[in-house]
């Protein structure tokens, strides 16, 4: 791209010099609140040793604060776009270099940050199957217990694959930390993850017990 | 509640979840498919497609000499554009899951009712068998019955 793509302006660079004034005057706030989360978030992703995800529970709070941990733990997804979309805010606002490609790139670089935090959230959400010991259907995430609450067999299949990770990256950490004693010849069993207790959790709801078999209730799930 | 299933059985709905594969198989239809597929995958790729124009939207109010969104208004406009965007690609992706739980939904329940249907088929077929098994040994019966009647009656006479 050429000098072609600047905005053909008819006050010229005079526009631009007062627009820079202005930006100076207007832009710190926003982009300073910004850079600000981007930071915090930064020392607390850094606090806890570059982890991007806390292994076991993942809790349960307000909206903001699961907003806040999906932030924190998917921290390496936003970071980039969170640096171009400052960048590219400074370079307009502040400097004031009005380029039609440059307010794109700002709006491309807004739109993936946008996009990043809703797939964080999302991972956060279906990561929630795997906290230990689930209470109830909420504690499963939005689209799990949706999905739990309808079918328990669709809910173990969907499932499935989660739980194969799960024990894989526990396998994994099993052999790395025993992986010096080859002498014992006897494989642990396999360990027990939190898609497990989901699972055992939507069954105990939906099959009845034993003693209830003969009662004539088989069509009615258990409260 | 929901049937318990057997090993083999969930072996075959995870194949059949695949709704080309259930379509093959007569499970459902293509106009149930496309009818759930205009309902929910519609508003997720409405959702999700809503973004590229916000887009275009925001630069052409940056751009237009009439409007010109300056200094602290851009600043506001570019950072409400990521809880907007994020928005609307949540609800995209929620309602593609939707999607996917009515059709694999409608699979199952379809599915369970042709397994039902197999198994009545098949124990009313082994019912014909014993009916037809009970009605021969009492014709047989019946047979003697008339033979011995007959004998009865050849001696006094």
């Amino acid at each position: 791209m050429g000098s072609n793509v600047i905005m053909p302006d008819d006050q010229g660079s005079s526009r631009s010099a007062s627009d820079a004034q202005k930006g100076a005057g207007a832009a710190p706030e926003g982009i300073l609140a910004g850079l600000a989360t981007v930071f915090y978030a930064w020392a607390d992703y850094l606090s806890r040793g570059g982890q991007s995800s806390q292994s076991g529970a993942s809790g349960s709070g307000g909206f903001f604060s699961t907003l806040w941990r999906a932030v924190s733990r998917h921290f390496e997804l936003l970071l980039i776009p969170s640096v171009l979309l400052a960048f590219f805010l400074i370079l307009t606002n502040v400097y004031g270099i009005h380029v039609w490609p440059l307010f794109l790139l700002t709006e491309i670089s807004a739109v993936w940050l946008g996009l990043a935090f809703g797939w964080a959230c999302i991972k956060e959400d279906l990561k929630r199957v795997e906290d230990p010991d689930p209470q109830d259907f909420d504690s499963l995430g939005f689209f799990y217990s949706r999905i739990a609450s309808r079918s328990p067999l669709l809910f173990e299949i969907t499932t499935a694959q989660r739980a194969l990770k799960t024990r894989h990256a526990a396998r994994s950490a099993a052999s790395r930390r025993f992986g010096a004693r080859e002498s014992t010849p006897t494989t642990p069993p396999a360990p027990r993850s939190g898609v497990d207790d989901a699972r055992d959790l939507v069954r105990s709801y939906w099959e009845p017990d034993e003693e209830d078999q003969p009662s004539g209730n088989d069509g009615e799930r258990k409260k | 509640m929901s049937p318990v299933y057997t090993k083999e059985q969930r072996e075959q709905m995870r194949k059949i979840l695949q709704p080309e594969y259930a379509i093959g198989c007569g499970v459902i239809t293509r106009d149930e498919y496309d009818k759930l597929k205009d309902e929910f995958f519609a508003q997720s790729e409405l959702s999700v497609g809503l973004i590229l124009p916000l887009i275009l939207i925001v630069l052409g109010l940056k751009l237009m000499p009439q409007i010109g969104i300056e200094g602290r208004y851009w600043v506001a406009l570019c950072i409400a554009l990521v809880p907007v965007s994020a928005g609307l690609f949540w609800v995209g992706m929620e309602r593609r899951n939707k999607f996917r739980l009515e059709l694999e939904l409608l699979i199952e329940g379809n599915w369970q009712r042709l397994q039902e249907s197999k198994k009545q088929q098949s124990s009313s077929t082994t019912g014909g068998a014993t009916d037809k098994i009970q009605s021969a040994v009492a014709k047989a019966i019946e047979t003697k019955a008339i033979d011995k009647l007959n004998v009865d009656v050849n001696v006094k006479s």
